[in-house]
């Protein structure tokens, strides 16, 4: 998914590409908040920047900022009903700088 | 309704703001940028920011942002995806009744300086350019930039449209990606080049070590007060800043660990040594020791060892920019090989 993601158009100076519809692809509404969270755990790029029983933001970055030029994000919000299943997402195509 | 003596106007504030972007080796790397608060509490910032790449200018000429709000549409601000779990640190520069006019020719130098400069990680970036505002109008420039604090890479640089910009790799490894390299005549002034050679000065690179190894010794468990005393304690300070730094091998046998941070320091059981620790000087199984003869202590005079906490904080950070380079490099391979989804 990051992968498709990456390889789709690439932001340009603070443009922010919309891709929640690619994560809901992979990710489908519905899904337990304990699956979301070990897929992205297990990644050594990825980063939980917020966990909260009704919220996972999660950062994704390929190549460092400043350092490399084509360094980017993939900055997503999962948001989950009562029952823990996941009832919206954002995310979020950027420049990591 | 408040009039303005039960409400008194704040003063107005202009701040370099410290944006966590990466860490190499594990030492994180800050880019800055300027903060303008006025007095209705009104914020607006100016920074710097890669362009469009270009033939022969892989990250494009520096592009300046000028006047944003700083609000959740401003790239800097936390609350925008692009600093989403960054860190952020700020420093205040100068505070007055009305920073207006001053903020107006900062926000004039800035716009001149707009896609005119080749953009490059090392030597010519978003810090070099708030910095360079700043002396634009005669503000100090920050000083918790260092390496030892919110690192920002080729602060303190004079902006030139010359520079010949190349992405980070293994061949151009020696450039310095620090705070320390920039022409001494540009970078707090005020300061003449042969003072900031001595480390008890704050603008050394290595003071803030210095600084936990002299706090360390007078507080130490074990060492009297008065054991050492005038330049010969500043000398064990510095000494011990650069035994904590290199690593070095231990005459005993074995290797000094590198420290992060001076904790403590004692004397070893024989007497004849000094031990930086860095943790709980007690457990002798979690602490970091690196140990300093007497003899190595006695050898080194200040003015020496001055210069060797400089030169080991050098080649540290030539180190870090290597390794961080390798990483680039290993990532363009990764991507060129079409690994496939990396979560399914």
């Amino acid at each position: 998914m990051l992968e498709e993601i990456y390889a789709s158009r690439k932001p340009v100076r603070f443009e922010q590409i919309d891709v929640a519809e690619t994560v809901m692809r992979h990710i489908p509404l519905g899904t337990d908040k304990a699956v979301i969270y070990d897929s992205f755990k297990s990644l050594g790029t990825a980063k939980i920047i917020e966990d909260s029983p009704d919220r996972l933001v999660i950062r994704d970055n390929k190549g460092q900022a400043m350092l490399d030029p084509d360094a980017r994000s993939i900055v997503m919000t999962f948001l989950f009903d009562a029952g823990s299943k996941l009832s919206k997402v954002e995310a979020l195509h950027l420049k990591n700088q | 309704m408040m009039d303005e003596q039960e409400n008194p106007v704040a003063d107005e504030r202009i701040e370099v703001g410290y944006r966590n972007v990466g860490s190499v080796l594990g030492k994180d790397y800050y880019h800055k940028y300027l903060l303008y608060t006025d007095r209705e509490g009104n914020q607006q910032t100016i920074s710097g920011w890669t362009g469009d790449e270009a033939p022969g200018l892989p990250y494009g000429r520096m592009q300046v942002e000028t006047n944003l709000p700083y609000d959740a549409s401003n790239p800097d601000h936390p609350s925008n995806p692009n600093a989403t779990g960054q860190r952020q640190h700020q420093e205040l520069i100068t505070t007055s009744a009305d920073l207006s006019d001053t903020w107006r020719n900062m926000v004039a130098n800035a716009q001149a300086n707009d896609d005119r400069y080749p953009y490059d990680p090392q030597l010519q970036n978003s810090n070099t350019l708030a910095d360079s505002v700043l002396r634009s109008v005669d503000l100090p420039q920050p000083r918790d930039d260092g390496f030892f604090g919110h690192w920002a890479p080729a602060s303190g640089r004079t902006l030139d449209e010359n520079i010949q910009p190349s992405v980070p790799a293994l061949g151009n490894s020696g450039r310095t990606f620090s705070a320390i390299d920039q022409p001494s005549e540009t970078r707090h002034a005020a300061v003449a080049p042969e003072v900031i050679q001595d480390i008890r000065n704050p603008d050394h690179v290595g003071h803030v070590r210095y600084a936990e190894a002299l706090d360390a010794i007078e507080r130490s468990p074990n060492i009297s007060p008065g054991t050492f005393t005038g330049e010969r304690l500043h000398q064990a300070a510095a000494n011990l800043a650069d035994t904590s730094l290199t690593g070095a091998e231990r005459p005993q046998g074995g290797r000094n660990e590198v420290l992060d941070r001076i904790d403590f320091a004692v004397f070893n059981e024989q007497r004849d040594g000094l031990l930086a620790g860095q943790g709980d000087w007690k457990n002798s199984t979690t602490a970091k020791f690196a140990y300093m003869t007497a003899e190595q202590d006695n050898a080194t005079n200040l003015t020496v060892a001055s210069q060797q906490v400089h030169d080991t904080l050098q080649r540290t950070q030539a180190q870090s920019v290597e390794i961080s380079s390798q990483s680039v490099k290993n990532t363009h391979e990764q991507d060129n090989a079409s690994i496939g989804p990396r979560l399914a």
